[in-house]
């Protein structure tokens, strides 16, 4: 793809601007801001823009077959367009990602290669450039952004379970209709309006049917009881179990954003990426794709009723575990594996 | 061997249930439902589902089944506690040695038993069991459908209500191991769903990277 603008540098009033002016007549100039490429030997002013376009991309629209993490350049124009951040709008506008994307690979941050952005390149590529190894820093933070989103979710989730157990009671409705249709059946014997209080003064074929309905409420009455006891046990265990998780989670994130500092330092100084910093590149992909199956787990616990809370519970449990061993093995923990003896502890 | 003496086994819930089954068996032969052995055939089932609902009461709770994975005795123990559920004395499967190994089946006074406890290795025996319980129970309540349908059918009022009753302890029954073997159902579909997915970047990161090193 032919470049849109060619970049020349300007100051007004004491402020450093980069002045794209388009190749073609038609379509207007744009002003970037200078600092977009101030950087030391660690961090870069740019990996706001770029952290933007993979954390919004991170889960879906980037490509990243044939060797390098690509995404289709009008996509991450549109995702830079509408990402904010802590501080507001990363850009103003499409046109304004337009240009600063192309002003990017003019300073070596990514490449363009046809109709694609590269955004993370190749670490093992001889001809990339300190700033493009800080993109692979700037995913990331984007990965561990997603890590506390989740975690705050997951938190959620977990006080809502622990709201959920006041009202486990509601859980077995036909069951409970069962208890109630035995109890007006017994009623309906005998000829006082409850249930008959001396069973000896019913007729034969009534007394065994008082003793079948009898048997038979106490039964349900035992069923809903086995039901509630499961129930309730499996959401402790559960709230138990994500609790564990968000810890997992934290550490995880801790030993990440301390890897992420390694590689800034390792990347830059020695144009390589630390050996056990592969361990991320390898695993991030991953990690991106079991925090996004967590989902919005605790909204989805508010919509669940009592009846399907028990496999509500353990699906969230199991695509927490995902993505909270992932995260591990991404940080390259030790993912703890002690999870039989927790849950089968009496 | 006091202690194992005291542990649940998967044998005691099939026995119950075998007897409801043979019990069921009867009742969906009979040429006719206007008939006493029809009543008391029905209520010796309903008496057999009493029995069980006392020994759910004294296991309940069952293990959670949150965050168990399965592995490949699993399969095994599945594999024998079906054999053994139309077959009590069977012992004949190729894992049964390994399965005694691993803790999950006993030698118990000359005979073999799947033992159930809350803590490993026979904890694990819970997940099988359970969903073994739930097929055989989804079965039953399917024949006693069929049953209570019949018996409405005919003027024999009282084997229809004994019938009925059976229908509906059975239901319950079921409502209970489906809830309580749930994990097994979504352990399963989440593999499912997991393999729909595209993993492009860990592919492609992995495969860019392994023994890289960037030497």
């Amino acid at each position: 793809m032919p470049r849109k603008y060619t970049f020349e540098t300007t100051t007004v009033d004491g402020i450093d601007y980069v002045i794209a002016n388009p190749v073609n007549e038609t379509d207007e100039m744009v002003r970037l801001e200078a600092d977009w490429t101030n950087g030391d030997d660690v961090e870069g002013e740019w990996e706001r823009a770029v952290r933007a376009i993979i954390k919004g991309d991170l889960l879906g629209e980037m490509n990243l077959e044939e060797g390098n993490g690509r995404i289709d350049r009008q996509t991450a124009i549109e995702t830079l367009a509408a990402a904010e951040d802590d501080h507001g709008k990363v850009v103003s506008s499409e046109r304004q990602a337009d240009a600063l994307l192309e002003y990017f690979e003019d300073q070596e941050i990514l490449r363009f290669d046809g109709n694609d952005v590269v955004l993370l390149q190749d670490p093992r590529d001889d001809e990339l450039s300190g700033r493009a190894a800080l993109n692979w820093a700037a995913g990331i933070e984007a990965c561990v952004d997603k890590i506390d989103e989740t975690k705050d979710r997951v938190k959620r989730a977990r006080d809502k379970l622990e709201d959920k157990m006041d009202e486990i009671d509601t859980g077995s409705n036909r069951i409970d209709e069962r208890i109630q249709e035995t109890a007006q059946e017994l009623k309906a014997l005998g000829d006082g309006p409850g249930v008959p209080d001396d069973p000896s003064q019913l007729d034969e074929s009534e007394r065994t049917r008082y003793q079948q309905l009898k048997r038979q409420f106490i039964y349900h009455k035992q069923m809903k009881e086995v039901d509630k006891e499961n129930l309730l046990e499996t959401v402790e265990e559960g709230t138990s179990e994500l609790a564990h998780q968000i810890s997992m989670l934290n550490s995880a994130k801790e030993a990440l954003v301390t890897k992420e500092q390694e590689i800034r330092v390792v990347a830059v100084q020695k144009r390589e990426f630390p050996n056990d910093a592969t361990n991320i590149v390898e695993n991030m992909g991953t990690l991106a794709t079991k925090l996004g199956g967590v989902g919005d787990i605790d909204e989805k616990i508010d919509q669940t009723s009592a009846t399907d809370l028990a496999s509500m519970v353990d699906d969230t449990v199991g695509d927490v575990q995902e993505a909270a061993e992932s995260a591990q093995q991404t940080a390259d923990e030790e993912v703890e594996t002690d999870a039989d003896a927790v849950n089968f502890e009496v | 061997m006091s202690a194992t003496s005291t542990v649940l086994r998967a044998e005691s819930f099939f026995g119950t249930l075998r007897r409801v089954d043979e019990r069921l068996e009867t009742l969906l032969g009979v040429p006719t439902y206007d008939d006493v052995s029809v009543y008391r055939t029905a209520d010796e089932a309903t008496d057999a589902l009493a029995e069980l609902g006392e020994a759910f009461v004294a296991a309940a709770p069952f293990p959670s089944q949150v965050e168990r994975t399965g592995d490949d005795l699993d399969d095994a123990l599945t594999r024998v506690l079906e054999t053994r559920y139309a077959d009590p004395a069977s012992t004949r499967d190729d894992s049964v040695e390994a399965l005694v190994d691993a803790g999950r089946l006993e030698h118990h006074a000359g005979e073999l038993v799947v033992p159930l406890s809350h803590s490993a290795p026979a904890a694990r025996n819970w997940e099988p069991t359970l969903a073994v319980l739930r097929a055989v129970t989804e079965d039953l309540h399917e024949r006693a459908e069929t049953l209570a349908r019949r018996s409405r059918a005919v003027d024999a009022p009282d084997a229809r209500v004994a019938c009925e009753s059976l229908y509906r302890m059975l239901a319950s029954l079921r409502d209970v191991l489906v809830r309580a073997s749930s994990g097994v159902a979504f352990v399963g579909r989440r593999m499912d769903r997991q393999n729909d997915r595209p993993l492009s970047f860990a592919e492609w990161a992995g495969g860019r990277l392994n023994g890289g090193d960037n030497a």
